[in-house]
C-alpha cells in the first residue's frame, strides 16, 4: 500500500480539480477534500484493495459530493439558488495572456453551464482520459448512458466557445 | 456536429490545465494525518481467539444454548427407580406392607442359598449300565 503523503501527491490535484468541477466552489471543494482525506487517514486499509487509487478516490469524491448535496435540505438549496451564483469557479490556473486568460474564463463559465451529469463525464473523459466503461464504472451508470452524456456536453461546450474560439484563432 | 468548429476544439479544452491543490489544503492534510490518532493494535488485529470464533457466532451460540438446555433438562429430571436400587438407598420403595414382606422373604430366601454349599459334581465317575427292563420285554 503507498503511503499516504504519496498518495496525495499523485493524486491530490486530480480529487481537488473534480471536486471544484463537481461543487464549482471552492469551499465546498476544500471541505469536501478534507472530508475526504480524513476518512483516508482514519481507515487507511480503504485503498488497500483499490486496483486503481485515482478512479477509487475519484470515486470517493463523487460519493462525498453527492452526501452533501443529500445533507442540504430543499430549504437551503433554493436560498442558494436565489442567490447569485458565480459564474467562475475557478477551475483553471491563471494565463497571462489575455487571451488565454479570456478562453480559459469562457470555458469556466461553460462548463458551469453544464447539467451535473454532463459535467462529470465531461471532466472525467478530457482531463483524466477515462474510457467511457471506465467512467461508467466510476459513475455508476449504464455503459450506454457514458458516451451519449459526454457528447451532449460537449456539443454544448462547443455552442457556448465557438464564438470566443473562432475569434481568438483568426490572425 | 458543427462543421464551423474546428475540430481540435476537445483537445485544446483538455489541454487547459487545472488548478491543482492548493498548498495550505495540502499541508493541513499532511497535519491532519500526523495528528491522528493511532489506532491501537489490538483495535487493528483482534484477538487469536476471535478469528477462530468469528466466522459463525450464531452457529456458536447455538450450541451454547443447546447445551445449557441439555444440563438444565439433566439437573431437573427425576431418577429412575433402577438407579436408586442399584445405590442402595434405605428409603423403602415398595409402600404395600404385603408386596414388602414378600421382597423380603425372597431376599432371605436368596442369601440362605448363596451361604449354603453346593454338593460336589460326580461327573468323573463312569455310570453303570442298568439291565433291561423285563417290563418292557412282558
Amino acid at each position: 500500500m503507498l503511503p499516504l503523503e504519496q498518495i496525495l501527491d499523485e493524486h491530490g490535484d486530480a480529487v481537488f480539480s473534480f471536486l471544484l468541477q463537481l461543487s464549482r466552489s471552492e469551499p465546498d471543494a476544500r471541505d469536501l477534500f478534507q472530508d475526504l482525506w480524513r476518512r483516508l487517514v482514519e481507515n487507511p486499509r480503504l485503498l488497500a484493495e483499490a486496483r486503481d487509487p485515482r478512479a477509487f478516490l475519484l470515486h470517493l469524491a463523487r460519493n462525498q459530493f453527492i452526501d452533501l448535496t443529500r445533507r442540504r435540505n430543499a430549504r437551503t438549496r433554493a436560498h442558494e439558488a436565489s442567490q447569485a451564483q458565480p459564474d467562475i469557479a475557478g477551475l483553471f490556473e491563471p494565463a497571462h495572456h489575455p487571451d488565454e486568460h479570456a478562453f480559459r474564463e469562457a470555458l469556466d463559465r461553460a462548463l458551469g453551464q453544464l447539467p451535473e451529469d454532463q459535467r462529470m463525464v465531461v471532466h472525467l473523459k478530457l482531463w483524466e482520459s477515462l474510457t467511457f466503461d471506465a467512467i461508467a464504472t466510476l459513475l455508476d451508470l449504464s455503459p450506454n448512458t457514458t458516451p451519449s452524456r459526454y457528447r451532449y456536453g460537449v456539443d454544448k461546450l462547443r455552442t457556448l466557445l465557438r464564438p470566443l474560439y473562432d475569434e481568438i484563432r483568426t490572425p | 456536429m458543427n462543421s464551423r468548429t474546428p475540430p481540435h476544439l476537445e483537445d485544446r479544452i483538455a489541454q487547459t490545465p487545472r488548478r491543482g491543490l492548493p498548498a495550505d489544503l495540502r499541508q493541513a492534510c499532511l497535519d491532519m494525518r500526523s495528528s491522528a490518532p493511532r489506532p491501537k493494535p489490538s483495535a487493528q488485529q483482534p484477538a487469536f481467539w476471535l478469528h477462530w470464533f468469528w466466522p459463525h457466532p450464531a452457529a456458536w451460540g447455538g450450541l451454547v444454548i443447546l447445551w445449557c438446555t441439555i444440563l438444565a433438562l439433566h439437573r431437573l429430571a427425576p431418577v429412575p427407580v433402577n438407579v436408586l436400587a442399584a445405590t442402595g438407598a434405605s428409603t423403602p420403595l415398595i409402600k404395600d406392607p404385603d408386596s414388602a414382606r414378600q421382597l423380603a422373604h425372597q431376599r432371605e430366601t436368596r442369601e440362605e442359598l448363596l451361604r449354603q454349599p453346593l454338593p460336589p459334581l460326580d461327573i468323573d465317575r463312569p455310570r453303570k449300565a442298568s439291565p433291561p427292563s423285563t417290563n418292557r420285554i412282558a
